[in-house]
């Protein structure tokens, strides 16, 4: 049983869609982050779904409650939907001791009796350590304390359901990252469903079972980080997954089935072997039929009564080729995807670059490589470093390496080039 | 220290490394006189200035104070004297009613008695019962125009705003005509009832502190199972006591230095006000002149709640309106 479904939610101000005909599936016990740049709508989302902004149209369900439907008019108010909420900010209430805030929740719930209250309130302050605390007021408490307050009073109540919006952006690094591991805990400790915001990727991918990663109010995809890093589906998710990032290439390709003849990086030719059989001149007819039976879909909606065109059509996305004169790099029909791990140094390499810049960290090594004008990025595991300038041979590992459509910004194929 | 003034070559903060090796407690006092010798003709005339000001501001008050031990007869020739003139306690007895007739003529009183604590309690009454009224009912209609979403209510509250422009004296025959049909006239409620529920001013000043505070605040609450009552009363209002003191606080001194209206509503003993009572004082004398010592007197005593809240609170008043306009 899902524990939330979202349903064609559509939230928009005017002619400006913060979110886009979201559908969405949330599972019991899922740990699952909302991903994207600033102003995607992650928020806008999460606030949706906990009752605290009306969507414009579309159906949400939690567990087996329909808490808003535009269709019926139906619209729980957030204080009915048992659902818990940390916010960026805390947002702590500041007249009130630390043990106060945390059974405020509990006292507005009739069915619990005064021992109940004193238990809940002895467990939550030693799940996250803030006994000491308990009688001072948030002011009078470092900012990783009240964080800590925040997420005490939010469990308290025991929700089934808790959200986060960038709980953890207003701590410092090392701190963040000791809180990160105390919430992948958490989730597992408490049973509950976690809805997470965030647009720091690393954290999305470290912490969720699932990240449903959104840009300019649309779904782009929903999936586990894994896949998501390893099968993008567009440019934009294989762009915003992963750190450093990943390579684009810009190419051309010609060719079908296993063998596809590409010609990259200033003129050279390299072959790429698909995972599965592709026929290139399909996959971009698919593509093709599935632009315009989106814009069919489109154009049936606008027939809809209270329709308003969208105006934010356009995503701030835009893939880029990074190169030595900061010049772009002419637009090709594809473009090659290749995360850094799989731009492999070695003798035998068929390629050859210089290395432009070396940044060693111990465990691994960031390197930049320069063909002619163009700039990749490696990342070699373990301690080595390399002068810069030095000619190197490199060539692309593993099966892994992506070929994207470069209209449509679309994935085609995964497989290997060398 | 007399080297580093020496040796003008030296970096500042050489020095500063110098100063502090040889001695610290020297380069503290140092520092003092530097710091008292920034006495500029610019600060001595904005020190005069100020003076000046305070003078003139003050000046009427300690005029009130010289008065009210005067006696009123020796008054006209001693106008130029800046002490009281003929020093005596005669009218503050007579405020407070412990004055017999005869003493009272002969110190240029009119004999009239004057029960003072009566007036005193009046306005008590009136003043704290528009005080409690009107922060309560401000604060919630504050609270309904800066959270609560219903239609037209930026109208609305445009509208309301718009009587701050409205000259008092415009609504007071209407009030008046209002109250005698009501039958209020010389009653408590009719002295209270244009004030006693909400002045544009208390609404704004209120809104504008709520809107300050934080909406995920309030969030948090409601998503702790708390409605807008509970949100009112146990997260908003005490998160804005400051400025609900502050209006408290101006609403009391306001109603209690209020004279016209409670001078054409409440006419009778039994309600009239302080500020009103104060026309014994002027009126019925049968001498040439008003009994201008017992008039000071009366004052005095009628401001003294006043600057009493202020001496306690008066530091409280000016940091939450000056924390209230950062908001």
């Amino acid at each position: 049983m899902p524990a939330i479904e979202l349903s064609h939610v559509t939230k928009r101000w005017g002619g400006y869609y913060g979110v886009d005909d979201l559908s969405l599936s949330i599972d019991d016990n899922a740990f699952v982050t909302l991903l994207g740049p600033s102003g995607c709508g992650k928020t806008t989302t999460l606030r949706m779904i906990a009752g605290l902004e009306t969507p414009t149209s579309g159906k949400i369900t939690i567990g087996d409650k329909v808490v808003f439907d535009s269709a019926t008019g139906v619209n729980v108010p957030p204080n009915k939907r048992k659902v818990g909420f940390l916010f960026q900010n805390y947002a702590l209430w500041p007249n009130m001791t630390v043990r106060q805030n945390i059974v405020f929740g509990l006292e507005n719930d009739k069915t619990l009796s005064k021992a109940q209250i004193e238990e809940r309130l002895e467990h939550v302050s030693s799940i996250v350590k803030i006994e000491p605390y308990l009688k001072r007021y948030p002011s009078e408490l470092s900012g990783g304390q009240q964080q800590r307050v925040a997420i005490a009073r939010t469990l308290a109540p025991r929700p089934d359901v808790l959200f986060m919006d960038e709980p953890l952006s207003n701590l410092d690094a090392k701190l963040r990252l000791e809180m990160r591991s105390e919430l992948q805990r958490l989730h597992v400790d408490t049973g509950a469903t976690f809805v997470y915001v965030t647009h720091d990727q690393t954290e999305a991918m470290t912490l969720a079972t699932r990240i449903c990663l959104l840009d300019n109010g649309l779904l782009q995809q929903y999936d586990r980080p894994l896949s998501l890093y390893r099968d993008p589906v567009n440019l934009f998710t294989a762009d915003f997954v992963g750190s450093p990032s990943i390579n684009f290439i810009n190419a051309s390709a010609a060719g079908s089935g296993s063998v596809i003849d590409l010609t990259l990086l200033e003129g050279k030719h390299l072959t790429f072997t698909p995972n599965t059989p592709l026929d290139l001149a399909a996959a971009r007819s698919a593509i093709a039929a599935d632009a315009q039976a989106q814009a069919a879909a489109e154009a049936e909606r606008s027939k809809v009564k209270g329709y308003v065109k969208k105006e934010n059509t356009e995503s701030n996305f835009k893939y880029r080729v990074p190169t030595v004169d900061g010049n772009t790099d002419p637009a090709a029909e594809y473009v090659v995807g290749v995360r850094p791990e799989s731009v492999r140094i070695s003798e035998d390499g068929p390629l050859t670059g210089v290395v432009y810049s070396s940044m060693p960290t111990g465990m691994d090594t960031t390197l930049r490589i320069r063909v002619g004008n163009l700039l990749l990025t490696s990342v070699v595991f373990g301690s080595v470093d390399y002068a810069l300038d030095e000619q190197v041979r490199f060539g692309f590992a593993g099966d892994g390496v992506l070929l994207f459509d470069a209209g449509s910004g679309k994935q085609v194929a995964r497989g290997r080039l060398g | 220290m007399s080297t580093s003034t020496l040796e003008p070559a030296r970096t500042a903060s050489k020095r500063r490394k110098r100063e502090l090796g040889d001695g610290p407690e020297l380069h503290t006092h140092k520092a003092i006189g530097v710091h008292k010798k920034k006495l500029n003709p610019g600060r001595i005339i904005a020190w005069a200035v100020l003076i000046l000001f305070m003078v003139v501001t003050l000046f009427p008050f300690y005029w009130m104070v010289r008065t009210a031990f005067s006696t009123t007869t020796s008054l006209a020739a001693e106008a130029s004297n800046l002490l009281p003139a003929d020093f005596t306690l005669g009218a503050i007895k007579r405020v407070l009613g412990l004055q017999s007739f005869e003493e009272s003529l002969a110190q240029g009183g009119s004999g009239a008695s004057m029960d003072f604590l009566l007036f005193m309690r009046n306005s008590l009454i009136v003043s704290t019962v528009v005080t409690i009224c009107q922060v309560a009912c401000c604060s919630m209609a504050a609270y309904a125009f800066s959270r609560l979403r219903w239609p037209g209510r930026d109208a609305v509250f445009f509208a309301f705003l718009t009587a701050l422009m409205i000259p008092p004296v415009f609504t007071m025959l209407p009030n008046f005509v209002l109250m005698k049909d009501l039958g209020l006239i010389n009653t408590f409620l009719g002295i209270m009832l244009p004030t006693m529920f909400m002045t544009p001013f208390a609404v704004f000043f209120m809104r504008q502190f709520f809107l300050g505070i934080p909406r995920e605040i309030e969030e948090s609450a409601a998503i702790d199972g708390a409605g807008h009552w509970k949100r009112f009363t146990r997260i908003v209002l005490p998160m804005s006591s400051a400025p609900l003191i502050t209006l408290a606080l101006l609403t009391f001194i306001t109603t209690w230095n209020d004279y016209m209206w409670p001078l054409l509503i409440a006419r009778q003993p039994a309600v009239e006000t302080l500020t009103v009572a104060l026309g014994i004082f002027k009126g019925q004398t049968p001498q040439s002149g008003p009994d201008w010592a017992g008039l000071m007197a009366a004052a005095l005593f009628a401001a003294l709640p006043v600057i009493l809240l202020y001496l306690l609170l008066g530091k409280r008043l000016i940091n939450s309106i000056g924390f209230s306009g950062i908001k």
